[in-house]
């Protein structure tokens, strides 16, 4: 019996141990297969891959160094993604800063150019007016010359009708020469490259020359044109060229706009207070057709006319106001109107008799030439 | 005696209008349409008074008239000068060179008589 019970526990023993040895090797490879696997991932660069071995032996050391490896691991790559990122933005933003940098740079540049442009084109446009004006005066005056030839030619052989005709070119080549002067005068003035040259004028002289070339085209429309200047007007200090401009704009405008009816160019002096110069009124009163009390604003605008129907039934450049305002200006005074729709026109201009200092530069020696004489007066229509 | 007046231009109309102007007034018109020309023939016989151009090509009216003033057979003629656009410049330009006075285009006619008579000293031409 007692073999037997040997031989049985020998079995029993057996069996255990085997039982116990298949658990444990398979305890053992499975714990190795984590690992394996976990190192795999590792491998494929999945750092969130851990063994967590609980058990306290030389294998789950090795797995709890494994975890703590990747840990830092990942620790680090982080750490180079943030610096990464950090580096992006900020290279990101020196880019940017590079962009608007560049894009300043491009459009000052492009100011200047457009500006050098601009410059350019100005002072090309001045040149072109001036050469325009003198190409334009050149044969006007051959006209205006010989008409003149021919006038006295016709006086001398007493052929009155010819001497009307030959009025009305003299009349009409005055009136074109005004209007390239007021295309000139506008750029001229729109430069900044207007002068002002002082003389004493007899205003009595000025008027009645003006008077004279716009009296043919009053008689053309039917208009009674009067001067009535009073004697205490006297010499003025002014420039001619612009006071004649201003005042042929303004009488030939009035006569313009105003049919079978009275034109009045009428000029007085009023003493000035204080210490001031004495101040010179020119008036021109029609009895037009008026402007609208809500077109009074824009006659003086470049360009304009108090309708646009206005330039097709009269013509007109629309520059004779706008020039003749900033003239008055240039003479230091002022241009201003009255008006009634149907009734008449009242232009008024205020001038200085003698323009403050600052308006007289050195051109005193220009007196030392003869002033015009009183010429054409003896031939007012 | 008839006055010789000598109109220096560039161009031919203004040369015309002047010249028969002044023959109108009772002058002798010359004419030259450069001031080289002027002075060839200012030198050979020299006029009482000369109509100058302020604008022409190559010799200016400004140039010319200053030679004119420098040459001591023609510094005594009266010159006048003649301009498209009188500006205080010009008039200040024309009066250094010794211009003694200056009209505009368009010439009229009783202006240029009346400056003319009076820088010859005549009562009436």
């Amino acid at each position: 019996d007692a073999r037997r019970f040997v031989l049985a526990d020998t079995g029993v023993s057996l069996a255990v141990s085997a039982a116990v040895g298949l658990f444990l090797a398979a305890t053992l490879s499975r714990r190795i297969r984590r690992l394996t696997s976990a190192t795999r991932r590792v491998a494929s660069g999945d750092l969130d891959a851990r063994v967590e071995d609980p058990r306290d032996d030389e294998l789950a050391h090795l797995a709890e160094h494994f975890d703590h490896m990747v840990g830092s691991l990942r620790e680090q790559r982080e750490a180079l993604e943030q610096r990464h990122a950090q580096l992006r933005s900020s290279l990101d933003e020196q880019r940017r800063l590079t962009e608007d940098l560049i894009q300043r740079k491009a459009s000052e540049e492009l100011a200047e150019r457009a500006r050098a442009e601009a410059e350019a084109r100005d002072s090309a446009k001045s040149l072109f007016l001036a050469t325009m004006s003198h190409e334009l005066r050149t044969p006007l005056n051959a006209i205006l010359g010989f008409a003149q030839i021919l006038t006295l030619e016709s006086r001398v052989r007493g052929e009155a009708r010819m001497e009307e005709d030959l009025r009305r070119i003299d009349a009409a080549g005055k009136h074109l020469l005004t209007l390239i002067d007021n295309i000139l005068d506008f750029s001229k003035i729109e430069q900044g490259e207007m002068d002002v040259d002082l003389v004493d004028l007899s205003l009595d002289d000025l008027a009645q020359e003006v008077v004279a070339i716009v009296g043919p085209l009053a008689r053309e429309r039917g208009d009674r044109l009067r001067l009535e200047i009073a004697d205490s007007v006297g010499q003025i200090r002014s420039d001619p060229a612009k006071l004649r401009q201003i005042l042929f704009n303004l009488l030939s405008n009035a006569v313009k706009f105003t049919e079978a009816g009275d034109v009045v160019l009428a000029i007085c002096r009023h003493d000035g207070l204080d210490d001031a110069p004495d101040r010179i009124e020119i008036e021109v009163r029609d009895t037009g057709i008026g402007i609208a009390e809500e077109h009074l604003d824009m006659i003086f605008e470049p360009f304009r006319q108090a309708e646009s129907s206005t330039a097709r039934r009269f013509g007109g450049t629309g520059l004779g106001l706008v020039v003749s305002r900033q003239l008055s200006d240039l003479l230091g005074g002022s241009i201003e109107v009255e008006s009634e729709l149907g009734v008449g026109s009242t232009f008024t201009v205020h001038l200085p008799a003698e323009p403050p200092a600052v308006f007289d530069g050195t051109r005193s020696g220009a007196v030392a030439f003869l002033p015009s004489p009183r010429t054409r007066s003896q031939e007012v229509p | 005696m008839t006055r010789r007046i000598l109109v220096v231009d560039d161009n031919a109309d203004n040369r015309n209008v002047l010249s028969r102007l002044l023959d109108f007034g009772g002058y002798l018109p010359e004419v030259a349409a450069s001031a080289r020309d002027a002075f060839a023939l200012a030198e050979a016989t020299p006029p009482d008074l000369v109509l100058m151009d302020l604008s022409m090509p190559d010799i200016d009216g400004w140039d010319a008239t200053s030679r004119f003033k420098a040459d001591e057979r023609l510094h005594e003629i009266p010159v006048i000068a003649v301009t498209g656009h009188v500006t205080g410049e010009e008039i200040r330009r024309a009066q250094e060179v010794g211009c003694s006075d200056i009209v505009s285009k368009p010439i009229d006619y009783y202006v240029l008589m009346d400056k003319i008579r009076h820088h010859l000293g005549d009562a009436a031409a």
